[in-house]
């Protein structure tokens, strides 16, 4: 096979694959002879140099980066007004997100990520919707909606449960590494066919955004950190049921937007869970979240 | 086999376990040095802060028994230290400008993160938001978590 006729099969191999930097390109400017014949010679120099098989990955600090500007974009999308960290309901979130973050840190498996490098925060924001939201870098961002939503502290220790999950697992940073990787070879093969690069931050800021968000991470994620939720409410000494004590409550008419949009149906995360008994909630632990509703403006 | 990979991929980007005598540099800010290798309980008093370089004497279960004098055995998480291993993806076309290769080398620092906040004015209270938090609100205290989990009798506290 010529360099050329290689270069457009990549090519469109990558348009198939879901790479929307390529996809965004005009199909007939990678079927010009020149940008193809320099596609051809991208693609042999990248093999040799072993570019085109290395896998995407960020250190901490990166995605300490990268998750602040995530934090702020979903805030701003969130309705942009988040409590201030000396609110009572600031405070509250921390301490119960803390002994969360720990029970998760607890069950550690080999291949999650480490430990967010300035720790974990949990960040109340004024919405109405029921919304909670896990971003790269351990910045997890809770509406008043859900606060208000949740019965017990046990229940919002679930949703934080989920959410922290997610980021331990790595879910939050899989589609940025897949993207950087797509990046790269987006802007190796067609480095010096003509000016098609994009800023590479911005868009994944905004991909990443769109993601914890709206799409979320995908069913099989959403179950495992579903499941991964339970053991860490068990871990902390929570009720293990709460997940799916929150999850069928709010099942129905309740469950549209937010926090229920990116996620499969409560009824089959529930069934998932099968075998896992709510409790009823301690009253204490009840009236101190009620105290903090009460304290939400 | 799929198994086998995945390890080889997570050993190649955490790096190899840690071992007794092995030095370690602690990363993560609010790294808890505990009695015992578990993070609920009684803490060491003092701490451990970024920068900090810690030798190992007993590793057990992700958990690592440091040199502490005068406080008795003091535990530290991997979690303090580990990271993974950031890969410099640099698109090297053959016609790669040397603009082509800024861009595509391009990794999330702290610089890159002002460039966006600076092409972004109507997101800078949110940002700001993100940052009070980041400053005023860091992760409470071993203390201070044991007293929030026995005010709530949450599982087994005291």
């Amino acid at each position: 096979m010529s360099a050329r006729r290689a270069a457009v099969a990549l090519a469109f191999a990558a348009l198939g694959s879901g790479c929307a930097t390529l996809k965004s390109l005009p199909g007939a400017d990678l079927l010009d002879p020149q940008n193809a014949a320099r596609i051809g010679q991208n693609l042999g120099t990248m093999a040799v140099s072993g570019e085109l098989t290395k896998t995407a990955s960020f250190d901490m600090a990166q995605e300490h980066h990268l998750g602040k500007t995530v934090a702020a974009q979903v805030l701003a999308r969130l309705g942009g007004q988040a409590l201030p960290p000396t609110h009572p309901a600031s405070r509250y979130l921390r301490d119960v997100g803390t002994v969360v973050s720990l029970a998760a840190a607890e069950l550690r498996q080999p291949d999650d990520r480490p430990a967010p490098l300035r720790g974990w925060r949990f960040i109340p924001v004024e919405s109405p919707s029921v919304n909670a939201v896990g971003a790269p870098g351990g910045f997890v961002l809770v509406t008043t909606g859900l606060l208000r939503a949740a019965r017990s502290e046990d229940e919002l220790a679930a949703v934080l449960a989920h959410e922290v999950a997610h980021v331990q697992r790595g879910h939050t940073m899989q589609p940025v590494e897949a993207a950087r990787k797509q990046e790269q070879l987006t802007s190796g093969l067609l480095a010096g066919t003509s000016d098609k690069l994009n800023a590479f931050f911005g868009a994944v800021v905004s991909a990443g955004a769109d993601v914890v968000l709206d799409r979320g991470f995908g069913k099989r994620n959403e179950l495992d950190a579903d499941a991964l939720a339970v053991r860490i409410l068990a871990e902390a000494g929570y009720d293990p049921g709460a997940l799916s004590a929150f999850l069928a409550r709010l099942d129905g008419p309740a469950a549209k937007g937010g926090f229920f949009s990116r996620h499969p149906p409560p009824a089959e995360r529930v069934a998932a869970l099968a075998g896992v008994t709510p409790a009823p909630a301690p009253d204490l632990r009840r009236a101190r979240l009620a105290r903090v509703v009460a304290s939400l403006p | 086999m799929g198994t086998i990979w995945l390890a080889a991929v997570t050993a190649l980007l955490l790096g190899a376990p840690a071992a007794p005598g092995d030095a370690v540099t602690v990363r993560r800010e609010g790294a808890r040095l505990m009695k015992a290798p578990r993070f609920f309980g009684a803490a060491c008093p003092g701490a451990v802060a970024p920068g900090a370089v810690v030798k190992l004497l007993e590793v057990r279960k992700g958990w690592a028994r440091i040199a502490s004098p005068g406080q008795g055995a003091c535990w530290l998480h991997e979690s303090a230290w580990s990271d993974r291993t950031a890969t410099t993806l640099s698109g090297t076309g053959a016609g790669a400008t040397k603009r082509d290769v800024e861009l595509a080398g391009r990794g999330f620092t702290e610089a890159e993160e002002a460039r966006w906040r600076g092409e972004h004015p109507d997101l800078r209270a949110a940002a700001a938001a993100v940052d009070a938090h980041l400053e005023q609100a860091p992760e409470p205290a071993p203390a201070e978590v044991s007293r929030f989990m026995a005010e709530g009798k949450i599982g087994g506290a005291p």
